[in-house]
Order: structure tokens, then C-alpha cells, then sequence
């Protein structure tokens, strides 16, 4: 009972989260190792996009630059651990956190005074501003080359090279992301954005200082973003500036509302169903595009509460009866 | 760019950096002109050389400049004469159709008959380079079964390929004992417009030999090394 | 520090903003009427743009009809435009922009692809008008002719544009819906067809423009998205619904992109966006845009 009233969500919750992690963490007992990047790789898009929901979900607010934040984080990491050689994560992670939420800070500071589509213009011309300087300054970024060849760090001297070691720390990061950003949605800050969505004048009228909500929801998103990129580089071991360029800020859009931008953890499985659609599109043949284009057309018209929302709806609607 | 800056005599007066696959090149076109070059440098290849040529032609660049493609002798077997205009200075990847001469090595007149007749147009330094490397495993593999008596295995195959050397339809070329680093020799010449084929072919063809142009072995600092080039010319 | 061939800048920049104009005044026309920004702008661009190459192709050397293909090219884009707007659009207009943004990149997803399916992964050229245009001296310089059918083409179509728009009784209709949608229905028009039609236009013009370029470049998969992100911070600028604002933000970014590589060479790609975050931090609504409530 107390667990409820101070964080937001009780035990059964925690529970099913424990239970997801235990799954995740099972995995390398019997699945190849391409599968386990995928999931790795979807796990660090899941927490970008649980940090892109909080714009999205619970603000109304499409944002069409945010892959700018994810590249600035992954390209931080990049460079300190090619150019600097630092080997520890625990520098390397908080330092990206920080240069993205720099960003996010900076960018979300001029944007969220605007609101719908000149904000997701506004946003998308940032995020391909940030596109442009890590196309542009060569002696920094290596241009469109990007940078290749990103070991992975340690991690308090643990190797985070060998075997499974640098997935089990994904795994770890996403479920902290997890339980962070549930504890933020959940706490009257993450009502508050809600009531913002709802109605930003009368939440205003109440007295809330509606930009300030909307500008630290950015930079919150900013955080979360920065460390999907920082786990991104060292797990693909190359990052170039596509990662900033528009379509990949649409992907993540894409992603979200495919899991459902009404439900907390929609995004998460958002990322993990369009992986693993992507994977399996791409294996039966190479225009895997259509089938995911295809598929978002499906979900818009037909599936407006995303695939958990809609399973969510109907759960509900048959447990009401 | 450090490279050019080794040769002192040589000023630059211009860069470029088009991102790949971009379509239109005519801003760096204008702006390249505007800075009057006498010799431009590209490494543009494929699908955007071909884009480049064109567009360039129409602001008159080929003729203002010397254009020097360093790869794309290969490219412009694709495209049609009418589109490319003579003099440019090319250079294929280390295999030209019409060298050696067919008359004076007839390796390759026979490669190219049999290439012609299969595909209808001119192999380039892939498919010689396709041919090189199955020619050269098949020796390998023949050369380790003589000296074992028996299928060889793979270890013993890679001993063989190293120090190999193959006539080839590109000419003589061999594996290096040392580091199994392949040379050849390196080609250039200057578009010209043939009545013999539908795509400009290339003329007044130089050729620099491996021994000049193939890398020392060991480790080499790519600069230095041709620094070391000014050097010696 | 300008550069010293000054007149075929402003040449190119010229032919530029032709180009970037009549992309632009769709996508605006579409934000104007229906109220929506449409993400498939730059796919029905390179759609646009490779069944003009198909169709060049097919009439070898006849130059006239080479043209007559890229007019056929842009009707077809609009076809296409009237289908997605009937049987998918029509939908989720009462729905949130989210989804019509999302709506409108799903197609580009599939167009994407449909490309790939249909002409393959390699670029596609057809530069055979552009080979017979040739060239002419400028100021001593040659330049290619084929830039001056590019602004010709774009001149009269733009004139056709607003011939429909400002003389014909369906312009009146089509303005009428961007001013007040309830009042234009309220005196019987039919709001549905409009939208339709409306959509179909600015199909039309991108798929036009798209068939216009090909032979001074290439088709390739990618060109959708590059000239669509170019076209949002066009219309940003001008203001989403306004064809003064198109024509203007259009003048701009030709501009830049005649004279960022000569002039600014260090940060000519961030140039556009600078200038958009620049417009939209002062005047969020773009320079000529209405003010949403």
C-alpha cells in the first residue's frame, strides 16, 4: 500500500516488470547471437522511445527532431571512447546523458513555446541542423564516414566485451529507464503534463506555468534519448549522422504509436515488435519497407490505440462486462 | 588534402564535399568554376559521376578545367560517348579492356571475345578482377594437391596462393610472398570518342608499374608514403 | 565575398526556386484546404520523377514528346493523389494531426519500396532532353539550355495554377474551403470533392516538378525525403497555407543553395534550417502564414 501511494504503481506492476526482465534476461540460454542484438538494439530504441512518449503520449506534442538528441548521445559516447580512449562506462554514459540533455535543453527551450505543426517544424529544423554539423565538421565527426571501430567500455573494470556482458548492461540501464520514467509519469508532474494535453489553457488558468511543464518534459525526453544513443554505439560499434536525419526522428515516431502512445509501456513493445518486423521482413525479402509502411497504414486507420492500446481496450472491455 | 599540400607547387583553390548519392552537383559545379582551377581532382565514381558529367558538361567545366577521375575509367564503359566529353583524364581499378593490346597479348584478346559475346559490353577491372581471383584459387589449390598427392587443406592452399603469380588478361600479376598483398600496375589515359564503340574509351593510356606505384610492405603511413613519391619524380 | 561569375548564380538560384516553387505551392495548397501537412509530398516527387524517366525512355528521340511524358507524369501523380485522399485520407480527418502525419509517411514507406519493386535499386537517368538542349554563353560562360526549360515549365504552370485558382470557378471553390470549411459548406459546396480535387492539384504539381528535373539529374530512392525535410522548412518559412509565402521561401532557398557552397562553404546544409528556426522563433507562424488557433 505504501509502495502505491509513494511511487505511483504498486506490486503487481513491479511484478510484471521483473517478470519481462527475467525473460529478457534468459534470453542468451537459447537464443542465437543475432538475436540477442536485436533485442539489444531494440531495448536502447524502447528507452528512446518511453522518453519520446513523454513528449508524444502525455504532452500531445509531436516532435519530428528527436533522433538529433539520440545521435548527439551516440556520437558522444563515439568520440570518447575513439578520440579520448576512456574505457569506463561510467564516465562515458553520464557524459553523453549530459551532452544530450544539453541539447534537448538548449533546442526544447526555443520549441515549446510553439505548439502542433510549427512545433514539429521547428523541431524537425533543429534535428537536421544537428544533422548538418555532424555531416559537415569532418575533423570531429569523420562526416559521413562516421565513426567505426567503438569497443565496448567497462564497466567498473568488468569487460562489457565478452560474451553476453554488454547486453545483460543494456538490460539493466532499460529496466532503471523503466522504473524512472514510470515513477515520472506517475507522480503529479506526470499529471500534470496529461492535464496540459487536455486542455493547456484551463491548466494554465490554474496556475501552472504550462511552457515550464512542456520545457523539462523535453529535457527529461532529452535524458532518455541520450541514453539510447550512448548504448546504441558501443553495441553497433559504428555511428554516422544518418542517426540525426529526419526519417530516423519519423521511426520513432512510428514506433510509438505502433506500441500504443496511450499506454506507458506501449512504446517499449512498439520497438520490440518493429525490430523484430524489420528482421523478419528483411529476411523474406529486401522491400521490407512496404510491409512496415503497409503495416502503419493498417494501425492508423484501423488500430488508432496502437497494438498494447488496443489489447489493453479490449482487455478491459471484457473484464468490465 | 594533406597529400596535395606535399607537392609545394600545387595550390588548392577548392574543396568539395557532396554527400553521397546527392543528385545535383550544380552548386559545386558553379562554385568550383567560380574559383578558376586549372586541374580538379575527383574521386566521384558510379551513378554520381554520371550525374556529375552530365551536369557538369552544361556549364562548360570540362573544358575550363582538366578533370582527373581517379576512378572512373570504369564508369564511363557505362555511359555513352555523346555524354562524355573527351580529355578528361581517367583511371579504372588496375584493368582496361583494351590493355595490354590484343595483338600483343592475346590473353586478353580472348577474355574480351569471350566477355563481348556473353554480355554484349566491355569487362571491366571487376570482372577481370573476378576472373584474377578464381584463376589464382584454382592455382592455389592444383599447386597444393601436386606438392601433397591429395586434396590439400586450407591452410596449406594459403601457403600456396602466397608468391603466386598468373598471367592474367590484365597482364602478369602476382601475390606477394610476404604479406599476400596482390599488385598490379596502375592506368590512366584521356577520353576519347571511338566510331568502334558506343562509350568513349580511354587514350594515350600511361601505365605506372607496380614496382612505383605498389605499397612497401609492413605498415605504412599512407601520407608519408607519398610524400616520398614527390620525392623521387 | 561574391563570387565573380555573378549571373549564373543567380541563373541557377533562379531555376532553383521555379523548381523548389512549384513543390512548395502544393504541399501549401494541401495545408491551406484540407489542414493537413502531407508527408507524401517528396514520395509523390520521386514517383513523379521515375515515371518520367520510364516514359522518356520509351520515345527514344523525339524530344516533344519526351515533354509531352513529363506532363503525363505529373496528370499521373495526381491520380495517384486521388486515390490516397478517397480511400485513405478521407478517414481520419476528424482524427488528430499525429495521425495524418503518420498516415501520409506510411506512404512514403511503401512508395519507398514500390520504387525499389518497380525500377530497382540503381538510379535511374534520362538525360536525353537535357544532352538536346545543349548550351548557350552566358557572360562568356556556357550554361546548360536545358535550366531554362526548367524555369519555362515551371513559369507556365505556375501561371496555369493561378489561371485555375483566381478564373475558374473551381478555384473559387477551392479558396473558399481554405478561408472557413463550415461556411463554404454551409452555401453548398461540396467540401469532400474540394478536398479531392484540392489534393489531386498539389499531386499534380509535385509530380510535375518531380518529372521536370529528371533529366538534368537522376532518380534514386532517396531523393523523397531529401527534397521533403527542404520543402517542410520552405513552407515553415512562407507560412503552411500561403502561396506568397511559398513563392518567397522558395526564392530563399534557391538562393542558398545557388550560393551557400560558394559563399558559406562551412555550414551551407545547415543554412535552410537556421534560417526556418530563425522565421518560426519570431514569427511562429512563418512569414505569411494565418495564425493557428
Amino acid at each position: 500500500m505504501g509502495l502505491t501511494a509513494r511511487l505511483g504503481f504498486g506490486t503487481t506492476t513491479l511484478m510484471s516488470y521483473a517478470v519481462a526482465i527475467v525473460i529478457l534476461a534468459s534470453l542468451p540460454l537459447y537464443a542465437s547471437p543475432a538475436h540477442i542484438f536485436l533485442v539489444g538494439k531494440a531495448l536502447t530504441m524502447a528507452i528512446f522511445a518511453l522518453g519520446f512518449n513523454l513528449i508524444l503520449g502525455y504532452l500531445g506534442m509531436v516532435s519530428f527532431g528527436h533522433a538529433a538528441y539520440y545521435a548527439v548521445g551516440a556520437y558522444t559516447a563515439a568520440l570518447l571512447i575513439t578520440r579520448l580512449s576512456i574505457k569506463s562506462i561510467e564516465i562515458v554514459l553520464p557524459a553523453s546523458i549530459a551532452a544530450s540533455t544539453v541539447a534537448a535543453a538548449i533546442i526544447g527551450f526555443l520549441c515549446v513555446r510553439h505548439t502542433r505543426i510549427y512545433f514539429a517544424l521547428l523541431t524537425l529544423a533543429f534535428g537536421q541542423m544537428i544533422y548538418s554539423v555532424l555531416l559537415k565538421e569532418y575533423s570531429i565527426t569523420r562526416g559521413s564516414e562516421g565513426i567505426a571501430g567503438i569497443s565496448k567500455p567497462e564497466l567498473f573494470g568488468l569487460s562489457l566485451a565478452v560474451g553476453n556482458n554488454y547486453y545483460y548492461f543494456i538490460i539493466v540501464v532499460f529496466a532503471l529507464s523503466l522504473l524512472a520514467l514510470r515513477v515520472i509519469v506517475n507522480s503529479p508532474f506526470g499529471k500534470i503534463l496529461q492535464a496540459i494535453r487536455e486542455n493547456a489553457a484551463r491548466t494554465e488558468f490554474v496556475g501552472i506555468s504550462v511552457w515550464k511543464y512542456r520545457w523539462i518534459a523535453f529535457i527529461l525526453s532529452g535524458v532518455f534519448s541520450g541514453i539510447g544513443g550512448a548504448l546504441f554505439a558501443p553495441l553497433t560499434m559504428h555511428v554516422s549522422p544518418e542517426l540525426a536525419y529526419w526519417t530516423f526522428s519519423g521511426e520513432i515516431v512510428f514506433i510509438t504509436i505502433l506500441g500504443g502512445h496511450g499506454l506507458f509501456e506501449g512504446p517499449a513493445l512498439g520497438a520490440l515488435v518493429f525490430e523484430f518486423l524489420k528482421y523478419f521482413a528483411l529476411g523474406q525479402t529486401i522491400y521490407w519497407l512496404i510491409i512496415v509502411g503497409s503495416v502503419l497504414i493498417f494501425v492508423v486507420l484501423v488500430f488508432p490505440k496502437g497494438i498494447a492500446g488496443t489489447i489493453v481496450e479490449s482487455v478491459r472491455r471484457r473484464l468490465r462486462k | 588534402m594533406e597529400v596535395l599540400k606535399a607537392f609545394q607547387d600545387i595550390e588548392v583553390v577548392y574543396e568539395g564535399w557532396p554527400p553521397l548519392y546527392i543528385k545535383d552537383y550544380t552548386p559545386h559545379i558553379t562554385a568550383c568554376l567560380a574559383a578558376k582551377p586549372d586541374v580538379v581532382w575527383s574521386t566521384l565514381w558510379g551513378g554520381d559521376l554520371m550525374t556529375f558529367t552530365t551536369q557538369a558538361a552544361g556549364y562548360g567545366f570540362f573544358k575550363a578545367t582538366q578533370f582527373i577521375s581517379a576512378v572512373g575509367g570504369d564508369t564511363y564503359l557505362h555511359m555513352k560517348k555523346e555524354e562524355v566529353p573527351e580529355g578528361i583524364l581517367a583511371g579504372p581499378h588496375n584493368y582496361y579492356f583494351l590493355y595490354p593490346p590484343w595483338d600483343k597479348w592475346p590473353l586478353n584478346k580472348w577474355f574480351n571475345e569471350k566477355y563481348w559475346a556473353r554480355y554484349k559490353e566491355p569487362p571491366h577491372s571487376g570482372s577481370c578482377g573476378a576472373y584474377w581471383v578464381l584463376h589464382a584459387y584454382k592455382a592455389a589449390v592444383e599447386k597444393a594437391c601436386a606438392i601433397k598427392g591429395e586434396w590439400a587443406e586450407k591452410e596449406e592452399i594459403l601457403a600456396a596462393l602466397k608468391g603466386i603469380g598468373l598471367d592474367e588478361p590484365a597482364g602478369r600479376r602476382f601475390l606477394r610472398a610476404e604479406d599476400g598483398q596482390a599488385v598490379s600496375y596502375a592506368l590512366y589515359g584521356f577520353t576519347k570518342s571511338d566510331p568502334r564503340y558506343t562509350f568513349p574509351i580511354l587514350d594515350r593510356m600511361e601505365i605506372i608499374g607496380p614496382e612505383e606505384c605498389g605499397p612497401p610492405t609492413g605498415p605504412i603511413d599512407a601520407v608519408a608514403w607519398i610524400r616520398d613519391w614527390a620525392k623521387r619524380k | 565575398m561574391l563570387p565573380p561569375d555573378l549571373p549564373i548564380f543567380l541563373l541557377n538560384a533562379l531555376t532553383y526556386t521555379c523548381v523548389y516553387f512549384l513543390i512548395t505551392a502544393g504541399l501549401s495548397l494541401i495545408f491551406g484546404v484540407l489542414g493537413i501537412l502531407n508527408c507524401a509530398h517528396g514520395a509523390l516527387y520521386m514517383v513523379g520523377a521515375y515515371v518520367a524517366v520510364t516514359l522518356i525512355k520509351l520515345f527514344g528521340a523525339n524530344p516533344l514528346l519526351q515533354f509531352l511524358s513529363m506532363i503525363v507524369a505529373g496528370l499521373s501523380i495526381g491520380l495517384i493523389g486521388i486515390l490516397i485522399e478517397r480511400f485513405q485520407l478521407r478517414f481520419i480527418y476528424q482524427r488528430q494531426d499525429t495521425y495524418q502525419l503518420l498516415l501520409t509517411y506510411g506512404w512514403v514507406l511503401v512508395f519507398d519500396d514500390l520504387v525499389k519493386l518497380l525500377w530497382g535499386l540503381y538510379p535511374q537517368a534520362a538525360s536525353e532532353p537535357y544532352l538536346w538542349a545543349g548550351s548557350s554563353t552566358i557572360v562568356g560562360k556556357p550554361y546548360p539550355n536545358y535550366n531554362f526549360i526548367m524555369m519555362a515549365g515551371s513559369a507556365i504552370v505556375a501561371v496555369l495554377l493561378f489561371a485555375v485558382l483566381f478564373r475558374t470557378w473551381i478555384g473559387r471553390v477551392i479558396r473558399a474551403t481554405s478561408m472557413n470549411r463550415e461556411l463554404a459548406s454551409g452555401i453548398g459546396i461540396n467540401v469532400n470533392r474540394t478536398y479531392t480535387y484540392t489534393f489531386a492539384l498539389g499531386a499534380m504539381l509535385v509530380g510535375f516538378s518531380g518529372a521536370l528535373v529528371i533529366p538534368s539529374t537522376a532518380a534514386s530512392v532517396g531523393m523523397g525525403a531529401d527534397i521533403l525535410v527542404e520543402a517542410f522548412a520552405i513552407v515553415a518559412i512562407g507560412g503552411l497555407g500561403s502561396l506568397k509565402g511559398a513563392f518567397i521561401g522558395s526564392t530563399m532557398a534557391g538562393v542558398l543553395r545557388s550560393f551557400g557552397i560558394a559563399v558559406f562553404p562551412e555550414i551551407e546544409t545547415a543554412l535552410l534550417y537556421l534560417i526556418t528556426a530563425g522565421v518560426l522563433l519570431i514569427r511562429p507562424w512563418g512569414l505569411f502564414g494565418k495564425r493557428l488557433t
